[in-house]
């Protein structure tokens, strides 16, 4: 099994190409890391803020810079602008090069609101300010049964890992069928199982994809750790984390690498729902792999693999939607989504998404798990003689013995 | 020693071996014939152990077979086993490995593989740059790696010329001599006539002949007569018997050595024959007279 693995591994990561992979990745971590140095060299414009301009002179008066920012705009030059607001007879015109969408739309609504209210504040005594300030404030308190376990950040940060880390296990899932189906239509497997068991190959391949996402996160993570302490001895990380608040990701306060663990507060707690997170997400995954090296065993050849993994991504990018339109403390709960945390296959990614929301008691935990690793034994279990059938091709020699006594008693 | 006991093999209704039972002994070499789809390379994987059998035993030295005697086998498969994309060496080492071989080990017996087949040259090649014949080579020397006792090649000979095929068979030979079991099936009888020392012959899952190619011979009867002539010599030729050509001779075979004096007693009359000797029946022939 040593050798069936380590002949793989080397194969998969001493290759040319990998070698050229991993430096594309590189390149990738060192775009991302340096992402706004990189913007400021292209003066490419990731602000999300929306440019607009105008010239009327009470709009600038009434709501300062500032404001404009925080609904989300820049007032930049007209001629600069593909985006433009006018006073009417009847109240405001927006001239716009392109259609404009929804969000946009609410956006201006609001702050031309906030400007009507202003301008109408403006002319009246200050007691009907008092009363519209009165009438639009209410005191509004919440009193939920079910608290929240992790601040939104956290829940954000940790869900991106735990969905960056599925989708890179899938690949390398299909990875592992492609090399059994490589190694059955070169007919190398019929060598390879005269000096090792199915069973052996079969556990083999299983281990030699797992190992496969260890050694690529491993280097990815390598990667990024040299490039963050690269980015930390530059400028603390400042420049990279002032774009990420830029995108609401993280408070604009947060100015450097150690502000930004200090306020992700990364406690035991946090921890230990990650490796839970991770745990069920591996079950789950090994669960996936597993299928597909199963099937990959009955495929003859590479076209025939695409044709079973493609809609099996599907399914898998489904879930992975179903997931996050069920991902809320109240739909996670009860119904559907607390259901689908006990079924395996949809626990990998329910449950770690129930873990970082709600408290889950120990008792659920385990019995998710318990039914995640009963349905992997079955499957290993019922797969391998499968497997050992697919894999020696049983059924295509059965076939050609028939199709040829059958010529040679015509003959 | 190897011993099939009424092996059995179906695949669903179909009966691939039929009650299979022989013996394979140190020093011989076994010619495993038959049509396409008579069972060689159902018995050559129940062999290998890639298939169990339904029914019967198989015995190596007289244990029942098992997964501790893999590395007793070396297996050349009919179609290229190679990854194209390695080189010679690299793929070679992998076997070897699998085999349990230390890396000193493989590579001595590498070194002495390729001066034996005359690869030496190409060791560093990948194997998609390799010739069809080269290839062959590698496949072989795959087989052969880890010094295995019995050897098993499916079509050895396919696809070689003759100077590759003269190669293949000293090997074999000197494999024979050292004490190797070797096992091969082949469609080109011409060539297995000189180095095969047993025979199976198999019909549709049953074996219908098997045991030392010499006393095979011998039990059958029949004899070659060889013709080269310009003149009329089918006069002489019975109707039942088998007429074939073979380049610019003529090769009839007769049913037992009396008939064969005969007719060469009475083609050696006319005075248009050039050349006429009488031989034992060879691998075809043989193969014929059970209708394998």
């Amino acid at each position: 099994m040593k050798q069936l693995i380590q002949f793989s591994l080397k194969r998969r990561f001493l290759t040319k190409t990998s070698l050229v992979l991993q430096v594309l990745m590189f390149g990738i971590l060192f775009s991302v890391i340096n992402l706004d140095r990189i913007s400021n060299l292209f003066k490419l414009n990731l602000d999300r803020n929306i440019q607009i301009s105008t010239d009327e002179s009470t709009m600038k008066q009434l709501l300062p810079l500032e404001l404009w920012n925080t609904y989300g705009f820049e007032l930049i030059s007209v001629e600069q602008s593909k985006l433009g607001i006018k006073i009417n007879d009847t109240g405001y015109l927006i001239s716009s090069e392109y259609p404009i969408d929804l969000l946009i739309q609410a956006k201006l609504q609001q702050i031309l609101l906030t400007l009507h209210q202003r301008e109408y504040l403006n002319e009246h005594h200050e007691s009907v300010g008092e009363m519209i300030s009165y009438y639009e404030n209410i005191n509004i308190t919440y009193d939920v049964q079910h608290s929240v376990q992790l601040s939104q950040t956290k829940q954000n940060m940790i869900f991106m890992v735990i969905t960056s880390i599925y989708f890179m296990m899938l690949n390398f899932a299909a990875v592992t069928s492609n090399e059994v189906i490589l190694e059955k239509t070169s007919n190398l497997l019929e060598i390879i199982l005269t000096s090792v068991s199915t069973s052996t190959h079969f556990i083999s391949k299983l281990i030699v994809g797992w190992l496969s996402i260890l050694i690529q996160a491993m280097i990815t993570g390598g990667f990024a750790v040299i490039l963050l302490w690269q980015r930390n001895n530059s400028d603390l990380g400042k420049g990279l984390l002032q774009l990420i608040a830029h995108f609401s990701l993280i408070p604009s306060d947060i100015v450097s690498f150690h502000g930004l663990i200090a306020y992700l507060e990364i406690d035991k707690q946090t921890i230990v729902t990650f490796i839970f997170g991770c745990g069920f997400l591996l079950l789950g995954i090994l669960l996936v792999q597993t299928v597909l090296v199963i099937a990959s065993s009955r495929v003859k050849t590479m076209e025939e693999a695409g044709s079973i993994q493609g809609p099996c991504y599907i399914l898998l990018l489904l879930m992975y939607y179903l997931t996050l339109s069920q991902n809320s403390v109240a739909k996670l709960s009860s119904g559907l989504g607390y259901l689908l945390s006990f079924v395996p296959f949809f626990s990998m990614l329910f449950m770690p998404a129930r873990l970082l929301l709600q408290p889950v008691i120990t008792e659920e935990i385990l019995l998710s798990a318990f039914f995640a690793v009963s349905v992997l034994a079955i499957v290993l279990v019922f797969g391998r003689p499968i497997y050992q059938q697919g894999v020696l091709n049983e059924k295509k020699a059965k076939r050609e013995l028939v199709k040829f006594r059958t010529n040679v008693d015509k003959v | 020693m190897i011993e099939f006991k009424n092996v059995c093999k179906n695949y669903g209704k179909t009966k691939a071996l039929k009650d299979c039972s022989w013996m394979g002994m140190s020093h011989e070499i076994i010619g495993v014939c038959g049509q396409n789809g008579s069972g060689k390379t159902t018995l050559f994987r129940l062999l290998l152990g890639l298939l169990q059998p339904d029914s019967g035993e198989i015995r190596i030295n007289g244990e029942i077979r098992s997964a501790k005697h893999h590395s007793l086998f070396g297996y050349m498969p009919e179609q290229r086993s190679l990854l194209s994309d390695l080189k010679v060496n690299e793929q070679l080492h992998y076997f070897g490995k699998l085999k349990g071989m230390e890396h000193s080990t493989i590579q001595s017996q590498i070194d002495r593989l390729a001066d034996e087949l005359e690869i030496h040259h190409a060791l560093n090649n990948t194997i998609g740059s390799l010739s069809k014949g080269n290839q062959q080579k590698i496949q072989l020397m795959a087989a052969l790696i880890h010094d295995p006792h019995y050897i098993i090649l499916d079509e050895p000979l396919t696809g070689l010329d003759y100077a590759n095929v003269k190669l293949f068979q000293d090997q074999f030979t000197k494999l024979s001599k050292a004490g190797k079991t070797i096992l091969l099936s082949s469609h080109q009888y011409d060539y297995m006539d000189d180095f095969c020392t047993s025979l199976i012959v198999l019909k549709k899952g049953e074996m219908v002949l098997s045991g030392n190619l010499d006393q095979l011979k011998d039990l059958s009867g029949k004899c070659c007569v060889t013709v080269n002539s310009d003149s009329c010599w089918m006069d002489h030729v019975k109707e039942a018997d088998i007429v074939e050509e073979c380049g610019n001779k003529i090769k009839i075979t007769v049913e037992n050595r009396t008939q064969a004096k005969r007719l060469l007693n009475m083609l050696s009359k006319d005075s248009g024959i050039k050349e006429l000797e009488m031989n034992r029946i060879g691998i075809k022939e043989l193969i014929r007279g059970t209708n394998g």
